[in-house]
């Protein structure tokens, strides 16, 4: 009851919301055995994917018909990041094995590269492709590395600050960066070398969680300790911050749809948040249900798909 | 005499055994702990990770370390579960954490083997006691 009455207040607080009006909000449940979701990809057919860590599977969701698919990764298995690859397939960084694998979006084959074992367990975390069809990986346990599927030559470097790489992504250009929760900071990756060049926040000990590029290629960083939003422009070396809106905000997920409206998920109000750059304004999405812990937010022009891991459901947020 | 040397031979051999096997129990849960090793530490003082510090863990009442902001579901589990992690509790808990405590933040999927958790635990038992040269002093 205390817990509706402050996601109300929160809705209040955020002043009349015409933004509500404009999104259509629909859950889909998903299976016992293949729950908990963690990352979620949607590709340009609308086939969702999603990794159900918990169960080490991949999951596959058609919008259109409600199925849900499972795909079994392994005994051990325990995937958390899913993308859509630029050759359609799911490609999925999968703890258990310490692999990067493909899934085959026709046969569901199961294709799998593991690090070298001398690495050992690197706690695998989030992937990206650049534009030369090459997928960088970050792991939390202080790596962050590249695979060239086409040769199957794959290289793993050695992050700044050790502990700490989580979400990459690729600007427009290709250009990958990502973000070190733990190292508090993001980083651009060069293209040739690997190297890492350290970009500081400006907000000391801000969490940097997650990172996503808009469509000029400006890097939105989530920011869990500190609740914060920020924009890192590339061509300035130039930084904004935005607080998010309620008491403790807890930016935990972020992401950049095709009108570049930013969207992150706060897990201080349990709400989706809607961030217009524009107007500096924000709208928020409270759940229905407690808990929901969306742990990552990706989309298709129209929709943004947040998977739910606290109440086992995919819930698109269509545009009208 | 004979017999009684033979005894203490026996005898040490199986301390031996049994010291070498608690020491590879634990070192081989040190390697398990790479899986936690993201987000917690054993390190005293180390304490701005995404977890809370572990080196003192066994023993502990559920959600009271210090200074470390714990998800309401951890907070309940140790004020009105009155959860305390014994080794039998931190077994179940490794086991599935979202079934042993539902809504923890904790997204550690499940430790599924038992001898994973078992060596795990011995890691944390054995991180809380002072190395040879004591206790290291505090982190700044």
């Amino acid at each position: 009851m205390r817990r509706s009455l402050l996601a109300l207040l929160f809705v209040l607080a955020c002043g009349p919301s015409p933004a509500q009006a404009e999104v259509a909000v629909q859950a889909y449940a998903l299976p016992p055995g293949g729950g908990s979701p963690h990352d979620v990809a949607v590709g340009s057919d609308g086939i969702v994917w999603y990794t159900a860590q918990r169960d080490g599977k991949l999951g596959r969701l058609d919008p259109a018909t409600g199925k849900v698919e499972l795909v079994k990764l392994g005994a051990n298995a325990a995937p958390h990041g899913v993308v859509v690859g630029p050759d359609g397939a799911a490609w999925v960084t999968e703890g258990g094995s310490n692999s990067i694998v493909r899934v085959d979006p026709k046969t569901r084959e199961v294709k799998d590269w593991p690090l070298p074992a001398a690495r050992g367990y690197v706690n695998l975390n989030t992937l990206a492709f650049d534009n030369r069809g090459r997928v960088w990986f970050t792991g939390q346990n202080g790596i962050y590395g590249r695979l060239d599927p086409k040769t199957g030559s794959m290289q793993v470097w050695d992050a700044p600050r050790g502990r700490g790489p989580y979400g990459i992504a690729a600007t427009p250009d290709g250009v990958i960066y990502y973000a070190s929760l733990a190292g508090n900071y993001i980083a651009r990756l060069d293209a040739e070398s690997g190297a890492a060049t350290v970009i500081e926040p400006p907000t000391r000990n801000q969490g940097a969680r997650r990172v996503w590029s808009d469509s000029k290629g400006m890097i939105w960083v989530s920011e869990w300790n500190s609740g914060n939003v920020s924009r890192y422009d590339p061509r300035t070396n130039t930084w904004k911050t935005w607080k998010l809106p309620g008491d403790k905000p807890r930016a935990y997920a972020v992401y950049v749809d095709d009108r570049d409206m930013v969207w992150l998920s706060d897990w201080g109000a349990n709400a989706m948040v809607r961030f217009d750059p524009a107007t500096e304004k924000f709208d928020a999405f409270p759940s229905d249900k407690s808990g929901a812990n969306v742990r990552q937010i990706l989309g298709r022009p129209g929709e943004v798909w947040a998977p739910e891991s606290g109440t086992d459901r995919l819930v698109v947020y269509r545009l009208k | 005499m004979t017999r009684l040397a033979a005894g203490l031979a026996a005898g040490a051999a199986l301390l031996l055994a049994s010291l070498s096997g608690a020491r590879a129990d634990a070192e081989h849960g040190k390697i398990v702990f790479q899986r936690c090793y993201a987000c917690h530490s054993v390190e005293d003082g180390e304490n701005t990770l995404q977890g809370p510090n572990l080196r003192r863990v066994v023993g502990r009442r559920a959600g009271t370390a210090p200074g470390f902001e714990y998800s309401p579901a951890m907070i309940e589990a140790g004020a009105k579960r009155r959860l305390v992690w014994t080794r039998k509790a931190l077994d179940a808990f490794l086991a599935d954490p979202q079934l042993f405590v539902p809504g923890t933040s904790m997204s550690m999927p499940p430790l599924r083997d038992p001898a994973d958790r078992r060596d795990v635990i011995d890691y944390l038992g054995q991180a809380a006691k002072p190395s040879r040269g004591g206790a290291r002093p505090p982190a700044k």
